[in-house]
């Protein structure tokens, strides 16, 4: 026997790194990308608002001292939702740091936690119901306080300056950054607290959407059959409805409401989620490791959710990337059309109001919301974009080997 | 036969070279491959898969994707002289006496290849599911291209091609032209790509694996058919195929490839009596033969090299069974020598001539044969 | 392929009977409830008295107090061209009007109790409630009106939330001659706007959409709204397809170069660009005196368009733009509103699709057939190309559609979107189904197109 024929010179596989998932690769291969680079940067600005909105733009003083001695008005006057959100985010921060544990009972705790929180700050935060805005600046003016600690941009977003004389459409200047609205408000404080209700209702109502959608584009493309036929009807349905006028006709017939809006635009958006589980899961069926899966006698949910979800839910994740600029969208032309929230701040609702009575266009009440939306929208779909580019080449891959 | 000339080769290939640019870097795919065809000659080139046989002929037509490929070195002499017969009517007017200079077609621009291309040189490839573009019908198509060479009006062409489809051997032809290639099968596609490629009478045929992904029936039947036309038009064809038997039946020179070069070259017959190349004989050693039971099959040891990343010296090396860690082969690429007449190797190993010079591989099978 | 159209078109109604059955639910179980605002309007200006009576009157007319499914049974019959009369669809022969006012008039009684007119309205009701002869009404009519006990009996029969203040004004009226005028005023807004299905009576008929709030037929207002949406769509579509055909294959052929990445990354942008800021930013810059009044700020014509030539022309006062020109001088900004978001998507799709065949073996053969790069792109990648893109015209219609409700919002144009939004914001019920019915009607009539295109160009597909 030659040399060559020895096994042991024949190359040696390199020696493997820890494998890597594909859902891993495909992150990754995104996140290298430029154009997911610069819209993740905004996503990450647009989310740093939204979580830190109530230390950035408040009418309360950080801290002020006054006849009582040092207090936060700030911190008195957060609402239950912005503890929760900020607490939150601190619990986060502070397991993303373990990185030892498994990513998933990581999100048990996270979650474990979530709901104590909840429940503690809603029956524990009681933030005084009447508020009055000019107390802060009469007292500063008076002299009762002896100083205050403002935040960043000193105005809460329903601020409307009662006591001072007209502060309606002022363009931008040195003390409201951009302008105030046809209410008077501060439109750059809006600006920031409008940021929570976009990321709230992009991530929420494709979130519900995609529940829908993987479960019954699952059990359709799984079970097939008259599942399938009755799931296609359904789905044909509601790719039938003219959503808008759906959207419409909800938010006019039931209120205006957050939640209510998020849920409806998870409600309507299912359709797109469903196909793609269903095309996916129909070919999954056919592969052996399924096939294997059941013939080992593994209960339905373990086959569905353990070995068929994972490989079939990465499509999924690209059109839920420009599902989420979508629903953000939806919700801005909603508002737009006056069928959105109205004391709330949204960018939607700024923007409609760049148009007063008699066609006066006030540019700042357009350009920065509108703005804002593009930015947000855009980020959203670059980043889709990237995935999709990240998932091609790595179905390839995946196909090869 | 008389032998009044040496009869030039119809299409020479010199040191061809082509590189591709891939995420890995360039790649060379053929490296220095010397091919020659003669006349009325088939030359089937062997190898397996990715060892360049499909780019050569490709780059023949210039039909490499030009970027990410790139020609390196090398032409491609083709040289259309009528055939030493009697010749066919339309080469009369072209001057028979003087020996018309070979061109290099890798000289040729875009719009000269488009003359070349299913005029002169015409090619069938693989995929018959995948090769007819599926919005056209079949005469639509095979139309195109006489229209496109000839000078005839439309009635002429569907003519031609009601008559280059019943050569093939399709029955009624006539209406078959208004069938899209969806609705034929696949050996049916295959026919039709041909009596495409044929219908200009092209002096090559480029045959790139054309019965692969066949029917073993009807892979016997395509062949067949690739023999009688060439013998009644007397043209050339270059069969690539990873098939040793498809060339024993077929070809009349044999050229067999690895990692992107000419290992061996030679008649038929001396190429599978005799095999030079340490690799050539491994393929043989692969084949089952009818009746023989005495030995199990040998395979040839390890892969395909990465064309990224191929062994110094000679590429085979480390999958040579007669290498014995000689420097020679590690140092060196041998050049393709010519070790008896006719029959040339590239291999350190194979002894007897040490004396064989390099030079260009060229058989002149058909004529060997008639004279 | 004529049987799988009809086939086709035979599945859509199930279809839409869901959509509207969806849409329908959604405003049945609203809190609300249907055309709460003009009740509230009304209501908030009115005594209780009168909101109650209007509110009595939408009931009657629309069925409300009925459960919800028998009102969807009940719209769906209005709607469908096949399904069983209404009483307020019969009609009466001038013989039979004649009669029964000779009969009327020959009665010693009922002219005593108030003016003809308003006893042939009552006796007309009631013939078409009951479903009998004009006459034989008279009869019923008579006999309720001479027993007041009877009459208060039927009328609770027929409405059973009556109020007891009502049926407390006949029977406290003083003189019986009172009690029975009474009783035949409570008769008459009891009986009408009542509708009742005539099952026995099975009919082919045109479909009724109904009546808006606001009094409209809810069929005329669509017949106005319907042509200009879809004159906005028809004149974008086309556009859309080819700037998007155009710059695909640009972008396909000179792949990686700067025109790739750069249109790559426009479109992107363009997409994601909102049409409503896309809609305030034109009409605020380039429609208002403020800036450049270059674009008229709303409509689709010129008050005094009607008045104007077809042709644009040059009369004794200068220019005239005529009508086509006064148009197009309106549409502008909104096609332009419609047009920059729709092509990006078209555009990626056939880039990715020209690249795909610019690959395949096909145009290997084509090129090997010593055809030239332009043949091949033009004639044989193109085609092929093209496929996609009509997949996706099926979803693209519903999404102009989507954009049109902004754009003619924005741009008060006077089209269906405007209409919808209108009929949410009045919670007028009737509108609102008969826009969704036509809204899902064009999309799933553009998914038939689409398949219908389909198998034109894939000679491959066919639905034999």
């Amino acid at each position: 026997m030659t040399a060559v024929n020895d096994p042991q010179s024949l190359p040696q596989p390199l020696p493997a790194k820890r494998p890597r998932s594909f859902l891993a690769g495909v992150l990754l291969d995104m996140t290298g990308r430029w154009g997911a680079r610069i819209g993740l940067a905004w996503i990450g600005l647009v989310a740093f608002m939204a979580i830190f909105g109530p230390l950035l733009a408040s009418s309360h003083p950080i801290l002020w001292k006054t006849a009582d001695g040092v207090s936060s008005p700030m911190l008195k006057h957060l609402t239950a939702a912005d503890v929760i959100i900020l607490a939150m985010t601190l619990v986060a921060a502070i397991l993303l740091c373990f990185k030892r544990t498994h990513f998933g009972k990581r999100v048990l705790i996270f979650l474990g936690i979530g709901v104590v929180v909840s429940i503690m700050t809603l029956i524990l935060i009681k933030p005084p119901q009447a508020i009055v805005y000019s107390q802060y600046r009469e007292a500063l003016a008076a002299d009762e306080a002896q100083w205050a600690v403002m935040t960043i941009v000193p105005y809460s977003p329903t601020d409307r300056f009662r006591e001072l004389e007209e502060t309606r459409f002022l363009s931008p200047s040195g003390k409201h950054w951009m302008g105030t609205t046809g209410d008077g408000e501060d439109l750059c404080s809006r600006m920031i607290h409008a940021c929570r209700i976009a990321l709230a209702v992009g991530f929420l109502s494709t979130g519900i959407a995609i529940c829908i959608g993987v479960i019954i584009g699952g059990l359709m493309g799984y079970f097939s059959g008259w599942v399938d036929l009755l799931g296609m009807r359904l789905v044909e349905v509601f790719s039938a409805i003219p959503t808008i006028f759906l959207l419409i006709t909800f938010v006019a017939f039931y209120g205006r409401n957050l939640y209510l809006m998020m849920i409806i635009l998870g409600l309507t958006g299912w359709v797109g989620y469903a196909v793609f589980t269903r095309a996916e899961f129909l070919k999954l069926r056919e592969q052996d490791f399924v096939q294997a899966a059941i013939a080992c006698g593994l209960p339905l949910r373990s086959v569905l959710f353990k070995h068929m979800l994972p490989n079939g839910v990465t499509p999924v994740l690209v059109s839920a990337s420009f599902g989420v600029a979508g629903a953000i969208l939806t919700e801005s032309t909603l508002s737009f059309l006056g069928l959105g929230l109205v004391e709330e701040p949204s960018w939607g609702q700024m923007l409609n109001q760049a148009r007063g009575q008699g066609g006066v266009f006030t540019w700042w009440m357009a350009i920065y919301p509108g703005f804002a939306i593009f930015f947000t929208v855009f980020a959203y779909n670059l980043v889709g974009e990237a995935l999709r580019d990240a998932i091609d080449p790595q179905l390839k891959k995946a196909a090869q080997l | 036969m008389t032998q009044h000339d040496k009869p030039q080769p119809l299409l020479r290939v010199e040191n061809l070279a082509v590189s591709f640019d891939g995420p890995a870097g360039r790649v060379r795919a053929v490296n220095g491959v010397n091919l020659s065809i003669y006349p009325g000659q088939t030359l089937g080139v062997v190898g397996e898969s990715g060892c360049g046989k499909s780019v050569s002929a490709l780059s023949t037509l210039q039909l490499v994707p030009t970027p990410p490929g790139r020609f390196e070195s090398g032409s491609i002499w083709w040289n259309p002289t009528p055939s030493s017969e009697t010749g066919s009517s339309s080469e009369t007017g072209s001057d028979p006496v003087s020996l018309s200079q070979p061109v290099d077609l890798l000289k040729y621009s875009e719009k000269q290849m488009q003359k070349i291309r299913g005029n002169d040189i015409a090619m069938i490839f693989q995929e018959p599911m995948t090769s007819l573009n599926p919005v056209y019908t079949v005469g639509e198509q095979i139309l195109e291209a006489i229209l496109l060479h000839q000078k005839v009006s439309r009635s002429e062409a569907v003519d031609i091609a009601v008559q280059a489809l019943a050569d093939v051997g399709i029955a009624d032809a006539a209406s078959r032209l208004r069938v899209y290639p969806h609705q034929m099968s696949g050996g049916m596609r295959q026919r039709v790509m041909i009596a495409m490629a044929l219908a200009c009478q092209p002096k090559l045929l480029l045959a790139d694996e054309p019965t692969t992904a066949l029917d073993v029936t009807i892979q016997a039947q395509i062949l067949e058919l690739l023999r009688k036309l060439q013998a009644e038009r007397g043209m050339s064809i270059m069969l690539i195929t990873h098939d040793l038997g498809v060339v024993a039946e077929n070809a009349d020179v044999v050229a067999v490839m690895y990692a992107g070069r000419v290992v061996e070259y030679g008649s038929v017959h001396d190429v599978f009596e005799n095999p030079l190349h340490p690799y050539t004989q491994g393929l043989f050693d692969s084949m089952p033969i009818l009746g023989s039971s005495k030995h199990r099959l040998r395979t040839i040891e390890g892969n395909v090299p990465n064309p990224a990343d191929l062994p110094s010296g000679c590429p085979f090396h480390p999958r040579c069974r007669s290498f014995q860690g000689d420097e020679h082969c590690t140092a060196n690429d041998p050049p393709l020598r010519e070790i008896t007449p006719g029959h040339w190797a590239s291999c350190w190993h194979v002894d007897g001539h040490e004396q064989g010079k390099a030079t260009r591989p060229d058989v002149d099978v058909v004529t060997q044969i008639h004279a | 392929m004529l049987t799988y159209i009809i086939r086709r078109l035979l599945l859509m109604i199930p279809t839409l009977i869901g959509v509207t059955a969806v849409v329908f639910f959604v405003m049945a179980f609203a809190p609300g409830g249907f055309g709460g605002n003009v009740l509230n309007e009304q209501g908030a200006q009115t005594e209780g008295d009168e909101a109650r009576r209007i509110r009595e009157y939408f009931e009657r007319r629309y069925g409300l107090d009925q459960p919800a499914i028998v009102q969807y049974g009940r719209w769906v019959n209005q709607v469908s061209p096949v399904g069983f009369l209404n009483t307020s669809q019969l009609t009466f022969t001038d013989e039979q009007m004649q009669a029964m006012s000779d009969v009327i008039a020959a009665d010693d009684l009922l002219p005593k109790l108030g003016t003809p007119r308003a006893l042939d309205d009552l006796v007309l009701n009631m013939a078409k409630y009951k479903d009998i002869e004009p006459t034989d009404a008279v009869s019923v009519v008579r006999e309720l009106l001479v027993d007041v006990d009877a009459g208060l009996a039927w009328i609770k029969q027929l409405s059973p939330n009556i109020l007891e203040r009502d049926l407390n004004r006949v029977t406290k009226a003083e003189t019986k001659l009172n009690q029975q005028r009474e009783l035949r005023s409570l008769l008459q807004s009891q009986l009408a706007g009542r509708q009742r299905i005539l099952f026995s009576r099975p009919a082919i008929k045109w479909p009724d959409l109904g009546q808006s709030l606001r009094g409209r037929k809810v069929t005329q207002m669509l017949a106005q709204a319907v042509p200009v949406t879809v004159l906005l769509n028809v004149i974008t579509i086309p556009i859309i397809y080819c700037i998007a055909i155009l710059t695909g294959i640009y972008a396909a052929r000179h792949r990686g170069k700067w025109f790739d990445i750069a249109s790559g990354f426009t479109m992107i942008a363009l997409w994601s660009f909102p049409v409503i800021l896309a809609g305030v930013l034109l009409i605020s810059y380039l429609a208002n005196k403020q800036y450049l009044w270059w674009f008229p700020t709303a409509g689709l014509h010129s008050l005094e368009a009607d008045s104007m030539r077809f042709l644009p022309a040059f009369t004794g006062n200068g220019f005239e733009r005529g009508y086509l020109l006064d148009t197009i001088w309106h549409l502008v900004l909104p096609v332009f509103c419609l047009t920059y978001g729709g092509f990006a998507v078209l555009s990626k799709l056939m880039r990715g699709s020209v690249l795909d065949n610019i690959r395949s073996d096909y145009v290997r053969t084509v090129r090997a057939k010593g055809v030239s790069e332009h043949d091949v792109l033009f004639r044989h990648v193109f085609r092929n190309s093209l496929l996609p893109l009509i997949t996706v015209a099926a979803s693209i219609i519903p999404a102009l559609f989507v954009g049109s409700v902004i754009v003619e919002n924005i741009f008060s144009i006077p089209g269906m979107g405007k209409l919808g939004v209108e009929a949410a914001f009045m919670k007028d019920r009737e509108l609102l189904m008969g826009t969704t019915l036509i809204g899902g009607l064009i999309g799933l009539a553009s998914e038939i197109m689409r398949d219908v295109l389909y198998a034109m160009a894939d000679p491959r597909v066919s639905y034999e």
